[in-house]
Order: C-alpha cells, then sequence, then structure tokens
C-alpha cells in the first residue's frame, strides 16, 4: 500500500520536504524543519560548486523534491546562490510547493516564520492523500552495509542478496552503489553484467575512484581491509568486497548508474557512489527514485534517512540484544544456523512489504536521521 | 546457498564454523575455536593446528604455496607459504590479488 504520484511513480511515504537551496540556508530550514515536525535536507553545496560536483549536488536535490515518497516541497533559498530554483521547483512536476527566499521575507526571523506558515498549507494540501495499491514490482530497494562485521558477509548481506533474487524475479528493482567496497569485486560484477559496455563502466567507475587517490599520492588499499576488518578475521580486500556485493543477489546487471542518477528499468543496477560513503552513498542510491533503503549492519550503524524508511537488518545476536532502538530485523538465525539464507531473504522482503505499507523503522519512530550530499562526484 | 555447518552446536547455542560454497577451501568460524580441536567436515576430521578466533578462517585442505584461497566460490587471495588443513588463514599466509581479479 502506497501513494499513487501525478507521474504514476509508487511512493511508500508521505513526507513534506524542507529542502535548502545552499548551505547558506541549513539552519533556517533547520528550523522550519523541527517546528513542524516535518523532514529536513541539510547539505554543504548549492553555491561555489563547479562542473560534475555542482551537477552533482543538483541532482541530488532534483532526486528528493522529486521523489515518490515526497508530497509537498518547500524550497529554501537565501537569494545569490548558485542552485537553479526554478529548475529545482521545477523537479517536483505537479507536487505542491512553495520556495521562500532569506533574503526577500527579510531576514532569518522572518523566514522561519513564513517557512512554518507555508509548511502549514502544505500539511493542509496533501491531508486527503490517502494510501492506495501498489505492487511489489513497483518497488526499487537500495541496498547498503555499515559497520559490518564477519556476520554482514556470511549472513545478513547474502540474506539481503535472497530478497534482491526475489524482489527481481517479481518484477522489481535493486540498486548496489558504494564504489570503493565494490572495488576488490569489479571484475565479478562486471562478468556478471548484461553487455560488455556495462561491465567496462563497473570497473571503470572503480578505475576513477582508486586514480583520485593517486591524484593526492594515495591508494583507496591503503585503508583496506581497515585494521578493524583484518582483526575481526577479513584478509583481503577482494574477500571484504565479494562479502559486500553479496547484497545484490546473483541476478545479471541491468545497468549502471551515475551518483544519484534516476533509474529507469528493473532488474538489478549498479550505483556509482563515487567517493561517498555512508549517508552521502545512501543519498545517491535514494535519489534514484528508491522507495526504502536495505541496510546491514553488524555492529549497529544507527542511520536513518529523510528520504526513505532505513531497515536496518544485522546477523549479529548480540547486536539484536543491545541495540533495541537501533535495529529493525534479525537475521542472526542464518548465523546460528537455525534457517537459509533464502529463507531468512524471504523474511527480509515480507518485512520490506510491511515497511512499504505504513509500518514503521527504528529511525522513523526514534527520528534520527542522516542526510549528505557528497562533494566528489566522479 | 550451499551453507554447510558444523553437525555440533557450539557452547554458546551457536554453530561453530560455515563453509559458504562446496568449492571452498576455507571455512570461517562463528565462535573462537582451540588449537587441537577435532572438527567433522563433511567426510573427514580437521586437527585445529592453532586458535581460530571468531571471524576468522581455517583451511579445510592443504592449499600450496602460490595456489588460490576460495571463499564464496571465487579466490579471495593466494598462499604464500604452504598453509597445511587446519591452519589459521589470514594476513600472514595470504597475499592480496585484487589486480588479478580486477579484469572483466
Amino acid at each position: 500500500m502506497g501513494y499513487r504520484r501525478p507521474h504514476g511513480q509508487a511512493g511508500v511515504r508521505n513526507y513534506v520536504a524542507v529542502v535548502p537551496t545552499v548551505l547558506c540556508s541549513v539552519p533556517i530550514a533547520r528550523s522550519i524543519a523541527e517546528a513542524t515536525h516535518v523532514n529536513v535536507f541539510p547539505h554543504e553545496g548549492g553555491c561555489g560548486q563547479v562542473g560534475s560536483e555542482k551537477e552533482h549536488t543538483l541532482r541530488v536535490l532534483e532526486g528528493v523534491v522529486s521523489h515518490p515518497n515526497v508530497g509537498a516541497v518547500l524550497t529554501v533559498g537565501l537569494n545569490c546562490e548558485q542552485i537553479d530554483a526554478t529548475r529545482l521547483a521545477e523537479a517536483a512536476k505537479d507536487k505542491p510547493t512553495r520556495h521562500i527566499r532569506i533574503h526577500d521575507v527579510g531576514g532569518n526571523g522572518k523566514a522561519v516564520r513564513r517557512g512554518v506558515e507555508l509548511v502549514g498549507e502544505l500539511k493542509m494540501e496533501i491531508l486527503g492523500m490517502k494510501r492506495t495499491r501498489i505492487g511489489v514490482e513497483e518497488l526499487t530497494i537500495a541496498t547498503q552495509c555499515g559497520s559490518s562485521d564477519t556476520g554482514s558477509g556470511i549472513a545478513s548481506n547474502p540474506a539481503v542478496g535472497a530478497m534482491s533474487d526475489e524482489l527481481i524475479e517479481l518484477g522489481g528493482a535493486v540498486i548496489i552503489g558504494e564504489t570503493g567496497s565494490l572495488y576488490g569485486a569489479a571484475g565479478l560484477m562486471a562478468r556478471r553484467a548484461a553487455t560488455k559496455e556495462i561491465g567496462d563502466e563497473i570497473i571503470a567507475m572503480t578505475d576513477r575512484l582508486e586514480n583520485y587517490y593517486k591524484r593526492m599520492g594515495h591508494s583507496l588499499r591503503e585503508g583496506n581491509p581497515t585494521p578493524g576488518n583484518i582483526a575481526g578475521g577479513l584478509t583481503t580486500l577482494v574477500e571484504k568486497s565479494l562479502g559486500g556485493v553479496r547484497k545484490g543477489g546473483t541476478t545479471t546487471i541491468r545497468g549502471t548508474l551515475g551518483p544519484g542518477e534516476r533509474i529507469m528499468g528493473k532488474g538489478l543496477w549498479v550505483m556509482n557512489t563515487s567517493h561517498g560513503i555512508g549517508s552521502c552513498a545512501a543519498a545517491d542510491m535514494l535519489a534514484s527514485g528508491a522507495q526504502i533503503l536495505a541496510y546491514t549492519t553488524g555492529g549497529g550503524n544507527p542511520i536513518g534517512s529523510p528520504l526513505a524508511p532505513v531497515v536496518k537488518i544485522t546477523a549479529t545476536k548480540k547486536t539484536v540484544d543491545r541495540l533495541e532502538d537501533i535495529i529493525d530485523f534479525d537475521a542472526s538465525p542464518v548465523l546460528l544456523g537455525d534457517e537459509t539464507v533464502e529463507e531468512c531473504g524471504n523474511r527480509i522482503l515480507e518485512e520490506i512489504v510491511a515497511v512499504a505499507g505504513g509500518k514503521l523503522v527504528q529511525a522513523e519512530k526514534t527520528g534520527y536521521t542522516v542526510f549528505a550530499i557528497g562533494n566528489v562526484a566522479l | 546457498m550451499y551453507y554447510q555447518f558444523s553437525e555440533v552446536p557450539g557452547l554458546a547455542g551457536k554453530r561453530r564454523y560455515v563453509v559458504i560454497d562446496e568449492k571452498d577451501n576455507v571455512a570461517t568460524v562463528v565462535e573462537n575455536l582451540r588449537k587441537a580441536e577435532v572438527l567433522e567436515v563433511g567426510a573427514k576430521n580437521i586437527t585445529l593446528l592453532r586458535d581460530i578466533p571468531e571471524g576468522h578462517k581455517f583451511t579445510l585442505s592443504r592449499i600450496p604455496k602460490g595456489k588460490y584461497v576460495v571463499k564464496y566460490g571465487e579466490w579471495i587471495g593466494r598462499a604464500t607459504v604452504e598453509i597445511p588443513a587446519g591452519d589459521h588463514a589470514h594476513v600472514h599466509n595470504i597475499e592480496d590479488i585484487v589486480d588479478e581479479v580486477r579484469k572483466l
């Protein structure tokens, strides 16, 4: 059950989004969102950026305002920034939108008061929107991992992979990203691509990242596997990467996406999230239009997103028991040998369908969200 | 998916190790295992040559120097010395093969 948007997309939430067009208006946007209990999208871009960085910021923000989980949008500008506020508003298409500029309304205090009024109007406008039936094949699930441990590579990631295979079989789409993590498995992933061109691009995106570090006199390999990974039993970068890419399951890779680029197909897609990790990579993948993020975490990463429910999955029983307000899904039966990977994947898909239907994830209950746009997009 | 677990649950109620793919020549342990423990893996008994900490790997068969270490059914590294069965397989006896496997 979800929300049908004017252009046919299906959302699983009906958020009001307060979007600063530039880093200068972030505090005002934050105050407006806090006062009205709606979602805010702070970032450090929107001005003084050039080339691919500038385009990347705009692409992610366009992804936010046009996202199917967003029902209405208030953009908050300053007046002298680089981001094209008109283009940004146009990306929201037929949704209710408002725009304020701090200079135009006469300063910070007035901007907050006016913003609060406008969010009130937007809330009224989307109040009547009812959940309607949407199909599981309309779901696009982004996948990510963080605070990983042994259980991630051998249990929770493969279980998410089994979910991915099942969802794709049913007609849905899955995105796997995190270019730095793909690095050691790029060859394997490339061989699973539908065409040679897609395979070449998978390797090329990891090369671009490594070349970026090389220009600074460093290598991606310096930091990987991390001392913590090695202490935990991971031996090589290849092993680490192979554990990570299992989230995507086993199907043919249908295409690649640039950072934050809109997904236009079904099946399994690889997104180049470039230099971005954590919340930056999450923002890139969700900006593509993915309605839910399936996030595996051994140690218990607290991530939540203002753009989509984040379902946090761990195979580590200690983490389930200790971090009750962080973890959504217990995949430890796989590690304990009490459940097969496929059975667990099936349970994850059931959980995702329940979340799509309105079941709140921990990050939504506690209100802790993180949003950031990476400032390097190679 | 293959996933062969140890037959006998460990002391903490957990399984003791997991072999992820039938092609693998290493197993990952899910609780600390002690040197000299004898493990039944498939049809054979393997005696651990060292303590294996949780999350680490031990070899299921002898891996000659220069041969690949296989986990997930894929090459994850190369043995830098001969590794006997039941030994701790980690950074001290395995090198990364990232350049080799990154090709299409």
